[in-house]
This record gives C-alpha cells, structure tokens and sequence, in this order.
C-alpha cells in the first residue's frame, strides 16, 4: 500500500473534542469472538458535511456505525457527539445528542398509515393528551411535501413499494432536527428518480447544517454527494480523502488490498469439456423479485452468484434448492425431474445451507448429534443413542467440527463450527448439490478459508456447488463460474482467471447505473415477499 | 429418557468430551424440572400417609393412577403437540363426544370392535381437520382447537340430547378389569406412556417433532415434510384422545356428554407442569408422567385430609402455579448464567444424578 493513502488516523481526526467535529471518535477497538473488527479507528465529521464510509463487507464499517450510534460498545476508544463524549452508550443516549440512523433494512410499521410512521417516535398530542390522526396527517404531509417526496399521508404503508417505504423511513429520520444522520445504504431498494430525490434531501439538509455519514457501495453515489471520505479495510482506518481530491481508482485501490492476493484458491483440473448439468433452472422468475433467469449447474463446479442484498441472488438460490417454487419456469434435478417441495429436493440430494444460520439452519438449543441427524440426514427411522452418538462423531470428523462432544448444545460452538455442522448434516445426507447463502457470514478469517477448502474438496468429489456471496474475495477465491445480479437482473458472467474482486465490483456498479431504473421498477410489482416461515 | 449414554468411548483424542457432561444437556434441563416434582409428590405422599395411613397402600395408589388414566392418556398426546410447536385444546369435547356417540353405537346393538373402530376413527378425522387446516392454512392451533373446543362440546350435548346414555355391557372389562393385577385404565396409562416415550424419544418421528418445535424454519430447510408431520401429530394426538374417551366411558358404563368438559385445561397443564415448552421445542415423556401423576397425588391427598371441595381447586391450582413458577424461575436463572451456573438451588438434588461438568465458562454467545 502507498504510503501516500496510508493517513495517520490521529492526524486525520484532530482533537476528537474538538467541537468543530459534529461527530468523532479516537481509538475505537472492537473484537467479537475470533473477529477483530475495528483496530483503532478514529474519524471527525464537521458540522454540514457529507462524509462516505466505505469499504468491503465485512471492513467493519457496520460495526462502526453501531459503535457511533451507540448500539453497540467499544472495547476500547470513546465517541463525542458535538464535543461531548458519549458515556453511556446507549442508542438512546445517541439520539438525544441529536444522532438518527437511518437504517439499512425498512423498520415499516404496515398496518399503520404513511403519516403514523413518519411522525412514529413525536405524534402530536391534543390538550387531552390524545392523539389525532388529521393532525398526525396534516404534518406529516407537510414534512413530505417539504422533503419533496410525493406520497400521502393517509396512505396504508404496507400498501406502498419497498422503494417508497425506504423514502417513509427517511422522512421519519428527518421529521426532528437531528446533528448528524447516519444513511446506511440508503440507495439499496431505490430506483433513479427516487435517488435523485434522496441527494436532493441529503443536500438541503447539508445546507441546514447536518453532518451526515453516507455508507453506501456505489462509488459513483460518493462522488455525486460526499464532501469527504474514510476507508476501511479488515477494521483498519487506511484512507480518509477529500472526494475531489480521488478518484474511482483510489478509492478501489483503498478498499482492496492488492497485496495480499486472495486469489483463486487451487483445485482440481476442471475437465476440458464440461459435463452435463446436474441441476438446471430455465426461464425461472418470481415478480418483483427475479426477472427470467437459465442457470445450469453441472457436477464438480462451484457456482457463484454475486449480488448485494435484494439483488436476486437469495431468490434464485431458494429456486434452485427447491425451497420456494419459481412463478414461471422450472427447475430440475439430473435423474429426478422438476423438484416437487423442499422435502423431495432434499431427499434427492440438494443441501441448502441458508444465510441465517441461528434460526434457519440449527437448532440453537438442541443437541450436536439432534442438529446432524436432522431431515434428509436422519435415515433411520429408528434413534438409537448410542449408535447417534457415535455417527455424530463421525459426521463431526468428516465435517471437521473440532472439539466437541455431540451431546452439547449446538449454541456453544463458534459461528465457523456451527456452520460445518450445517456442513456435515448435508455431508452425511450425500448431497450431490450444495446451495450456500452467505456461506462465511459471521465466521472469522481462519475459519473462512477452512471452509472454502472443505467447500473445493466437495467439488473434486463431484459435488456441485452454488454459493450465494456479496463478499467479492469470496467468490474470486472459490468461483469456476459466477453469475452477476444486480436489482433481480443478471447482468453479466465471468469464468475462471477473470473473476477478480475489482472486476465484480465494476459490473456491480455499472450494472446498477445500466439496469438500475428498468429493473427496480419492476419491484413494485409486488414488494410484500412472504416470509420464510410462512413459506413452507 | 433422552440419551443417558456417555458421547462414545473411541470418539478420538477428545479432552473437552472426556471431561464433557456425562448427560445431554436437554436431560440434564428436563431433570432440573422432574427432580423437584417427585421431591413434591413424595413429600405430600408421606405426609398425607402420616395423617391417614391408608394412602400408600398398593389399593389406593393403584386408585390414583385409575383416576389419572384419561387425564395421562390424553397428556401424552398434548406432549407431542406441544413439543412441535402445537397445542389442541379440543381434546376434552372429543373425549365427551366420542363417549356419547360410543355409548349410543353400544345401545344400537353394535360390536364392541366396530364402537372402538368408530370412536379412534372418529379421532382420527377430528385430527385430520385440525392438522390440514393448521399445516395447510397456517391458522393459529390455539384458535382453531378453541372454536373446536365449543363445536365439539355443543355435538356431545346434541346426540345425547343432554343427558348422560347408560351403557350396559360394552368394554366393561376397559373400566372394570383386572389386567395383570392392576386395574385396566392404570395399565392403560402405562401402556401408552411407555410406547409413547419410546416413539418420542427413540425414533426419527420423535426427534422430528422436536426439530418442528425448535425452529421451523430450520426443519423445513433441513428436509422436514413440515406439514406432513403437523398432520400426524394432530391426527394422532386426537386419535389418542378418542381412546381416552373410550376409556372414560367405559369407567363411567355411560356416555356422559360433560365427562370430559375442562379437561383440556388440567391435560395441557400437566403436561407444561413436566417440563413441556409452549412454545415448543422442550418437553418430555417421563416429565409428563411425573406431571400427571404430581395431579393425581394432590387430588387423591385433598381427599384424604379431608379438605373441602370448594378449597381442593384452589390448592390444586395453587401447587400447579407454585411449580410452575419455581421451575421458570431456576430455568431463567440457568439461561442468565448462560446455562452453564445458577442451578444452585436445585444443583444439591440433581447432582448425584447428573454429575454436572465443571463448565466453569458460560458458552460464547455466538459470533
């Protein structure tokens, strides 16, 4: 790394009490268990700025947030809010110093109208102390008409689109006067028409004086709104520039490390002519949230499909793993036909590892040995105990899970254990697909390449594996094939040596400036996805 | 009743599993709630014995278990739901019901085979409704059941026309017999308490309602037939249920069609009693037994000190309350402590059997 991009966090930040910051910190650390996610970060925001915070998944630029928000707290270091520090960090605490967050998922209450949400945490009280839903109404239209936003009050907010939720949720965060606002991917679920809206918003409250912190993974959103920016890379503070001062190249030179070369992983030779797929989707789509999409998967491949969140790349993975059925399309299992439920995909041998492992993939509070031995990988219909026990340890073996007994509770392994004895149940049921969501979310380092290396040698068994990813190291390292998606879109492929981090970073971006408009507009065709559980 | 049996003795070079619990941790959790039943039942036991010497004998305990034998029949039925995340709270019309119309099948001149067949079959679709429409319309178990609850407590006051129907000579020897010493419901109760907790615990249909119970979502995922399983539970439970009818009709030689109104309360509440979550997920066989038989001991000692029926529900209910809570409260201990510390209290009972670890550390809460 040049040491021209290398600042000095201190020097960078000034006098963190300076209360010409609106917002700063000095020597935020913070570790989760195996994960060192800030090391001594410190930034100062002036008042009436707009400063980007970027950075990879999983740079720490989250956990930044929560820290400066006050939801979570530091190991060590200490944030101020106008020249204050903040002790009890609390996010109420936060707020009252005048910090709001607008946050990345949409906090909508549905059933509530537009006006309700919007003035949500400040209704307006008659002399009696009750609430009136013309005066809720009449100002919250006002604060919308304010903001430039083109939505009525009285609407129903479940009735609205995600994008126009997302504008709800940010005419709540604006409805007090706040110090600083916090934009957590504001852009995620917004076509063009509303972006503009959102930077006309974020302008006029620069000019009212507002410090905002805009995260986002579109460099081109920063150069057209942020002042100043800060990079983070592995929890390290390395960049913090003026915009005009870079440019895409430096930012991207800043956020991928390009020394340390996470490049393709080794694996075995791919035969020379591909065989013939094993699972195949054709014409598969679901509205509002994939638009018609072919994908083969053939055996010994890992398959990679690229995308932030909403992107598509989940519904498609659901698709091909039989857990939802496609609107349009089929999918179909080599040798099985189309895939009839969950049950019968998993039988035929199609593992799924979901991206919410807590609750979708473990059974948190039961045994190791009950969590193995679970659906397609419990095939006798008998539980004999002691012969359990003793397939568990197996499993666990084959599975590479260390140090544990299969009689404790699957909670109190380490998030990269828990997900190998996710490994394992499919291992022992003999999958012959392999669908991962987010595969090494929530896993450290170590752990990380562990399981990309168990994920190859599945491959080399003839396995075919997809793997849903929004960490483009990930899919570099593991991908034979991967598969761009940008707003239910895919957009673009690459194969083999051209998958590199930046690559897929470019496609992303130009696929959202390209597909952006078209494609987020077919979002509101039906926004209101049924939840999992409901999706059985 | 969950795996007693040590992690095995070739598992390689585990220190942490040599030195690991002896018991999984879900049985050590579910002896944390039956220890301190059968300290109660043994307790009252003996004192009501040393007031009135007649309760321990063999007659009256052999008395008790007759008295409890539908409210455990149907007990271990509400454990299976439970423990998948369901509840049925229709089980109490069911047993009325099914009494009434068996009793009017028996007076109709029908074989006691084709009246048994009737009664379990009729279980069956009852719980073939309940589980189609839970599984398949995602409708709230509890509403439903409740609206069943009424529908099927109102069809037992329509065929009987309100009155109680006298059975003559139909399975009289289900009421009345002696089955290999004991009298028959007693041996009944046994029966399907053990085969019960044999399919609860030692099949993968059993292991199955427990994954339901934990998470579904992680069940189906994994490869579950969610609503396949749903649909058995409750065709089962209800089955069960019939069978408690049956039986309780043959005690009473008649179809009463408000012999089992209420019912569903005291089944649903022995069963959380011994250990089963309502949320799911938790609960066992042997804790159920031991749920059903902490009722009967209070009923059965009420009774014998002579305490007068208007006060025996509020003792009753307020023993029932009092556990309950103590075994919430050291549950909720034992979570705040990580699960690992805080069963202090209860720790002097339990260690002889469990012989705890010395898991000093309370487990990372995850990543």
């Amino acid at each position: 790394m040049s040491a021209l991009l290398h600042v000095e966090p201190a020097a960078a930040a000034g006098d963190p009490a300076d209360p010409g910051f609106a917002i700063s910190c000095v020597g935020i650390s913070k570790s989760f268990p195996g994960v060192r996610a800030l090391d001594d970060v410190s930034i100062g925001l002036r008042p009436g700025t707009v400063h980007a915070l970027l950075g990879e998944n999983g740079a720490g630029k989250s956990t930044l947030i929560r820290i400066l928000t006050g939801a979570e707290r530091p190991d060590a270091g200490q944030v101020y809010i106008g020249g204050e520090p903040l002790r009890h960090a609390t996010p109420v605490a936060a707020r009252k110093l005048g910090v709001r967050v607008l946050p990345q998922e949409r906090h909508v209450a549905a059933d509530l109208t537009v006006g309700h949400n919007v003035l949500l945490d400040s209704l307006p009280r008659n002399a009696l102390g009750l609430v009136s839903s013309r005066a809720v109404a009449r100002r919250a239209q006002a604060h919308l008409d304010r903001l430039g936003l083109d939505l009525d009050a009285r609407a129903r907010a479940g009735d609205l689109t995600a994008a126009q939720q997302q504008l709800v949720e940010l005419a709540r965060t604006t409805a007090r006067p706040a110090q600083v606002i916090v934009l957590d991917e504001p852009t995620a679920s917004l076509a063009g028409d509303e972006v503009e809206v959102l930077f006309r918003v974020i302008r006029s409250l620069r000019e009212n004086g507002t410090t905002l912190l805009y995260i986002s993974h579109h460099l081109h959103e920063v150069f057209e709104v942020a002042d100043t920016a800060t990079v983070l890379r592995n929890g390290r503070h390395v960049l913090d520039v003026p915009v005009a001062e870079t440019d895409t190249d430096g930012l991207l030179r800043a956020m991928f490390d390009r020394e340390i070369q996470h490049s393709r992983l080794p694996r075995a030779p791919r035969p020379a002519t591909p065989p013939a797929p094993v699972l195949e989707a054709s014409a598969v789509a679901v509205p509002g949230q994939l638009a018609p999409i072919d994908v083969a998967v053939r055996p010994g491949e890992v398959l990679a499909l690229s995308g932030p969140a909403g992107s598509g790349t989940s519904v498609l993975a659901e698709l091909l793993a039989g857990v939802r059925e496609p609107a349009q399309g089929t999918v179909e299992l080599a040798g099985t036909g189309r895939l009839r439920s969950r049950a019968a995909a998993a039988s035929a041998g199609i593992g799924f590892v979901p991206a919410d492992r807590k609750r979708q993939a473990l059974l948190l509070e039961r045994a190791i040995v009950e969590n193995l031995q679970l659906g397609a990988a419990a095939r006798s219909r008998l539980f004999r105990p002691r012969r359990a026990l003793r397939d568990a340890a197996t499993a666990l073996e084959l599975g590479r899970v260390r140090a544990a007994s299969p009689g404790s509770p699957v909670r109190v392994l380490s998030g990269g254990n828990q997900q190998r004895v996710v490994f394992a149940r499919w291992l022992s049921a003999g999958c012959r697909v392999l669908v991962l969501d987010q595969p090494t979310a929530g896993v450290d380092v170590a752990a990380k390449f562990d399981i990309y290396a168990q994920l190859l040698d599945l491959t080399a068994e003839g396995v075919a594996v997809v793997v849903v990813s929004s960490d483009y190291e990930e899919i570099a390292a593991l991908a034979d094939r991967v598969v761009v998606m940008v707003g239910g879109v895919a957009t673009a492929a690459l194969e083999g040596d051209a998958i590199t981090p930046e690559r897929l970073y470019e496609l992303e971006t130009e696929g959202a400036h390209e597909v952006g408009e078209a494609v987020v507009l077919d979002d509101r065709l039906d926004v209101r996805t049924p939840p999992l559980e409901e999706d059985r | 009743m969950t795996t007693l049996q040590d992690p095995p003795a070739q598992a390689p070079a585990r220190s942490a599993a040599a030195r690991g619990p002896r018991l999984q941790h879900t049985t050590t959790q579910a002896l944390r709630t039956i220890v301190p039943l059968l300290v109660l039942v043994l307790g009252l036991a003996v004192y009501t014995n040393s007031e009135n010497a007649a309760f321990l004998r063999g007659s009256n305990i052999e008395n008790i278990l007759t008295q409890v034998a539908v409210l455990g029949i149907l007990a271990a039925g509400q454990t299976f739901l439970l423990i998948g995340g369901q509840m049925d709270l229709s089980v109490g019309s069911l047993v009325s019901l099914v009494g009434v119309l068996a009793a009017k099948q028996f007076a109709a001149g029908w074989s006691t085979v084709a009246v048994v067949a009737f009664g379990l079959a009729l279980g069956a679709l009852v719980g073939l409704v309940w589980g189609l429409v839970v599984a398949y319309l995602d409708v709230p178990p509890f509403i439903l059941t409740l609206g069943g609850l009424s529908v099927l407590a109102s069809l037992a006051l329509v065929f009987s026309d309100n009155v109680p129907i006298r059975v003559d000579d139909g399975l009289d020897s289900w009421g009345f017999g002696q089955w290999f010493g004991l009298r028959a419901p007693a041996v009944m109760l046994i029966v399907v308490l053990v085969l019960a907790g044999l399919l609860l615990h030692l099949t993968r249909f059993g292991r199955t309602t427990y994954a339901l119970g934990s998470s579904q979502p992680t069940a189906f995922l994994a490869g579950v037939p969610v609503r396949r399983h749903i649909v058995l539970l409750f065709v089962g439970n209800s089955t069960l249920a019939a069978f408690g009818g049956l039986v309780l009709m043959a005690r009473l030689a008649a179809g009463d069609p408000r012999a089992g109104s209420g019912l569903e309360l005291s089944v649903i509440a022995v069963t959380v009693l011994g250990g089963a979550a309502l949320a799911g997920g938790r609960g066992t066989m042997l804790g159920t037994a031991v749920g059903v038989l902490v009722f009967g001991t209070i009923t059965a000692s009420l009774t014998f000190l002579r305490v007068p029926g208007a006060y025996q529900a509020l003792v009753s209910g307020g023993i029932l309350i009092i556990a309950v809570v103590v075994t919430a409260a050291a549950d909720l201990r034992s979570a705040r402590a990580g699960g690992a510390r805080g069963r202090s209290a209860l720790r002097g009972l339990i260690a002889p059997l469990t012989r705890p670890s010395s898991r000093g550390t309370p487990p990372p809460d995850g990543a």
